[in-house]
């Protein structure tokens, strides 16, 4: 018999919000976290907010130091290990000391798109200075690969199971959390910790300023900027954060007692091949309509049972093809159109970790029963509201609302989606 | 318990020090040449280790192929020696590229591509920008070069890949998971094909991270006092071992169902049985650069039971041996699980000693050796082996560390593969008779 898998912690680092409990506050107040980063004016960039989650160097200190991992400087593994440790406890796991053996049934999956960049640029910096590049420091290294946020959360937890780090751009988070559907469902893990992480740095978001992907005209109004699906989305607001989630089999869930989220029903991923209006950087509208499609017959979910769509809307041109994806796959429309929300509205693009913080945000909504605001989508792009009603974008927060379906969508770099369906748990 | 869908390797694609394709590969592989050089940048910047191994590609080759494929502004070296590699690996199983004016994707084939630092070279170029104040003349082209998953949105692209498109990274076992990743999703029922495989840049700067880094105490990681001879550097098992050699290029497989492979009539090299990956969660005496050993017995222990096959079964061990003391603990785990010693140690050999360490990408060129050496039975040499080093002379039988090639009938190739964070993989492939 194939096992049922279920969410049973969560943990996150979100520009509007650290840890559950700051965060479940922030997106049911609609509460920007984009700011003006001078730097970034210094630094010529054309869009010069972005997000970033407030992290005291002291509590950052402290944290670090209380797992042993003090030479981290990375700010996405630091996110990450943050985010990871926080799910982990959550779930009401224990954190197994350096003296135990590791858990072989627990492994992790967590994701990244450029975590290293900190450390490779120390050593580029260091090769540019002209001073001897031996005496540079040797825990810089390890940071610089792209699977040191996962490498450190497993000494952190002492998993033992795979410990991996995936990537596949923004569709980063959600993949991660399918992939360990499918290797629990599977019986090749009983539980795994999941999640995916981004780095603040003007490396990471420089090369999206300068293809103009960035929102413009915003750098003196920072919290209009990320505006999914209104007229005047020109781009997306660079930011950086982690989510992470604890994923098991609901028998391991219940054998323990574990307080349970949400069900994790399965889903879909694909490529859209970058054929058909697809590219690098353009998603296949054809690739959207399959991934939602089968995402939904993989879970034998009809179209009518959604309750709210927790969008990619990323404040781009691909607002529009994305509406189009979901209308063409549901046959739903107007008024018949299911809730649908954008995360990034209030925290940016947080690129590889968007897919997971924004999972996270879907699984406290289904299990608090609210329905988190889409903020500034004042005036819908009209070919948006030719096809969905702007009821069904709330501009405040439902709350109180029974939520049973969730679907969660990424998309990515590369033209690669992933379509996630979340229930709410009944024994 | 439901049967296991077979899967098989019907195509390979190799992008390495000691030759580019599959032809040139395999006839280096049988002489036993070594793919290191010395390399005057590592020189000029000051680093310990200036030896170093990479593909060796002219430039109008290289902008043949971007050309060709459309890859413009292509500054990832790493991004290059894997999409020459997983083409070749695509076009030898017999598959083509899905048509550019398909408005569909080819659904049925995914692509799970690993890599470390793939993006390095197009940070490196990105950081020169930033700093300037020249974020604006990046240009268009950078943002996919930086992000880890660039080499699988490249080569999604190319072929079309409709299916599950990622990449992988868990340091040097890359390629054992990417290869492992696609059988899950082959037996998942999720996708006929999957081409898999994983690759490394070469930039100096990743080399020079290495060079600066301890593994152990004040061990630093790379080979020391080759700089003078550099194809001697890399030697496995030899008591002269004192480091790893650098290295990058890509090795590809493309897997697929023993029914998809039938129903296209393919070529099959081999068939993979299962593996195992797990971590040690750097416990045990296990750290971020050193593996416990208690985990690498583990992972080899773990994949015999999965793929249903005893120690006496294994013909040939196709090592992670990184050449210095892990080389040591290897052998000793292998020793220890299968119970075999001596004579009965079955052959060992470590295509490092001819390539370097070519980091994630290493045990996917490794697999595809493995393959080859499965599909013309015989067995390369583990060169500059010449004088063991004495725990391992006293476990293993000189004459089962190949120094020259040698023709032989294998059935069975256990591979290994560990990395930085703790992480140990064992995969095990068998010889495709037609069954």
């Amino acid at each position: 018999m194939e096992e049922r898998v279920v969410i049973t912690g969560l943990g996150v680092v979100s520009p509007n919000g650290v840890g559950v409990e700051k965060f479940t506050k922030a997106i049911k107040n609609g509460q920007s976290g984009i700011k003006f980063h001078p730097e970034l004016n210094k630094l010529s960039f054309r869009c010069q907010i972005g997000g970033v989650p407030a992290i005291s160097e002291n509590a950052r200190q402290r944290f670090l130091k209380k797992h042993g991992i003090e030479e981290v400087f990375s700010t996405g593994i630091t996110y990450g290990c943050i985010a990871a440790s926080e799910a982990w406890r959550d779930s009401g796991l224990k954190i197994r000391s350096e003296k135990e053996s590791p858990d072989y049934e627990s492994g992790c999956i967590f994701g990244t798109g450029s975590n290293g960049i900190e450390a490779t640029h120390y050593g580029i910096a260091l090769r540019e200075s002209g001073q001897d590049t031996r005496k540079g420091n040797p825990k810089a290294l390890p940071q610089a690969i792209n699977s040191a946020v996962s490498a450190f959360i497993a000494k952190i937890i002492g998993l033992g199971g795979q410990v991996t780090s995936n990537a596949s751009a923004c569709n980063t988070g959600t993949e991660a959390i399918l992939m360990a559907f499918d290797k629990i469902k599977n019986k090749q893990a009983v539980r795994l910790l999941v999640g995916s992480s981004e780095s603040n740095s003007p490396y990471v978001w420089g090369p999206f300023d300068s293809m103009f992907a960035t929102a413009h005209g915003f750098n003196d109004q920072p919290k209009k900027a990320s505006r999914p699906m209104d007229k005047d989305a020109s781009g997306f607001v660079p930011s950086s954060g982690a989510g992470a989630l604890v994923i098991e089999s609901l028998s391991a869930a219940k054998k323990r007692g574990a307080k349970i989220y949400a069900e994790v029903l399965g889903g879909h991923i694909n490529s859209g091949g970058q054929r058909g209006k697809g590219t690098m950087t353009i998603g296949n509208v054809n690739g959207m309509v399959r991934c939602i499609k089968n995402g939904l017959k993989s879970c034998q979910i009809t179209p009518d049972q959604i309750d709210l769509i927790s969008g990619h809307l990323s404040s781009t041109i691909g607002d529009i093809t994305e509406i189009n994806a979901w209308v063409r796959a549901l046959k739903r429309k107007g008024e018949a159109f299911p809730y649908i929300n954008s995360m990034k509205s209030m925290i940016g693009h947080c690129l590889s970790a968007s897919g997971s913080i924004e999972s996270v945000a879907a699984v406290l909504q289904l299990y608090n029963g609210f329905i988190h605001p889409s903020i500034n989508a004042d005036q819908l792009h009209p070919e948006i509201a030719s096809l969905i009603s702007h009821k069904r974008v709330p501009p405040t927060a439902i709350l109180d609302v029974p939520l049973n379906i969730v679907c969660k969508i990424s998309f990515g770099f590369g033209d690669v989606n992933s379509c996630l369906l979340l229930k709410k748990y009944i024994d | 318990m439901a049967k296991k869908t077979r899967v098989v390797i019907t195509g390979l694609g190799i992008c390495s020090p000691i030759g580019n394709g599959e032809k040139q590969f395999t006839t280096s592989l049988k002489k036993g040449v070594s793919g290191v050089r010395y390399h005057e940048i590592l020189k000029r910047q000051n680093y310990r280790c200036h030896v170093g191994a990479l593909p060796a590609l002219e430039q109008a080759e290289i902008q043949a192929f971007t050309g060709r494929y459309g890859l413009v502004k292509m500054k990832g070296t790493g991004i290059v020696y894997g999409c020459m590699a997983g083409v070749e690996a695509w076009f030898d199983a017999g598959l083509s590229l899905l048509d550019s004016k398909s408005n569909q994707a080819a659904w049925e084939s995914g692509c799970i591509f690993g890599t470390c630092t793939n993006g390095i070279d197009a940070i490196d170029y990105g950081i020169g920008l930033v700093d300037t104040g020249n974020v604006r003349k990046m240009g268009g082209r950078t943002a996919q070069q930086a992000m880890n998953s660039g080499v699988s949105a490249y080569l999604g692209g190319i072929i079309g890949i409709g299916n599950q498109l990622s990449t992988n990274s868990s340091s040097c076992i890359t390629g054992v998971e990417s290869a492992m990743e696609g059988v899950n999703r082959i037996r998942q029922n999720k996708a006929k094909i999957v081409l898999v495989g994983s690759s490394e840049s070469s930039h100096h700067n990743v080399w020079g991270g290495y060079d600066g880094m301890t593994l152990y105490d004040d061990f630093y990681a790379l080979a020391k006092g080759y700089n003078d001879q550099p194809e001697k550097a890399s030697c496995p098992m030899s008591v002269h071992a004192n480091g790893l050699v650098p290295g990058g290029g890509g090795g590809a497989m493309v897997l697929e169902s023993l029914e998809s492979a039938r129903k296209r009539g393919a070529k099959i090299y081999a068939e993979i049985l299962d593996g195992s990956i797990i971590s040690g969660a750097q416990r045990n005496g296990g750290t971020m650069t050193m593996n416990s050993r208690k985990s690498m017995e583990d992972v080899i222990e773990f994949a015999l039971c999965k793929s249903q096959i005893s120690a006496q079964d294994i013909d040939l061990i196709s090592g992670h041996l990184p050449s210095y003391i892990m080389d040591v603990y290897e052998v000793e785990a292998w020793a220890k699980v299968l119970k075999r010693s001596g004579e009965d140690f079955p052959y060992i050999n470590a295509l490092k000693s001819m390539t370097g360490h070519c980091f994630a990408a290493s045990s996917s060129m490794e697999l595809v050796a493995s393959a080859l050496q499965l599909h013309h039975q015989f067995i390369h040499p583990s060169v500059n082996s010449a004088q063991l080093h004495p725990q391992i002379a006293s476990i293993i039988a000189r004459k089962k560390i190949p120094l020259k090639s040698l023709k032989k009938k294998i059935n069975i190739v256990a591979k290994t593969a560990y990395g930085f964070g703790d992480v140990a993989s064992c995969i095990v492939l068998k010889k495709w008779e037609g069954a």
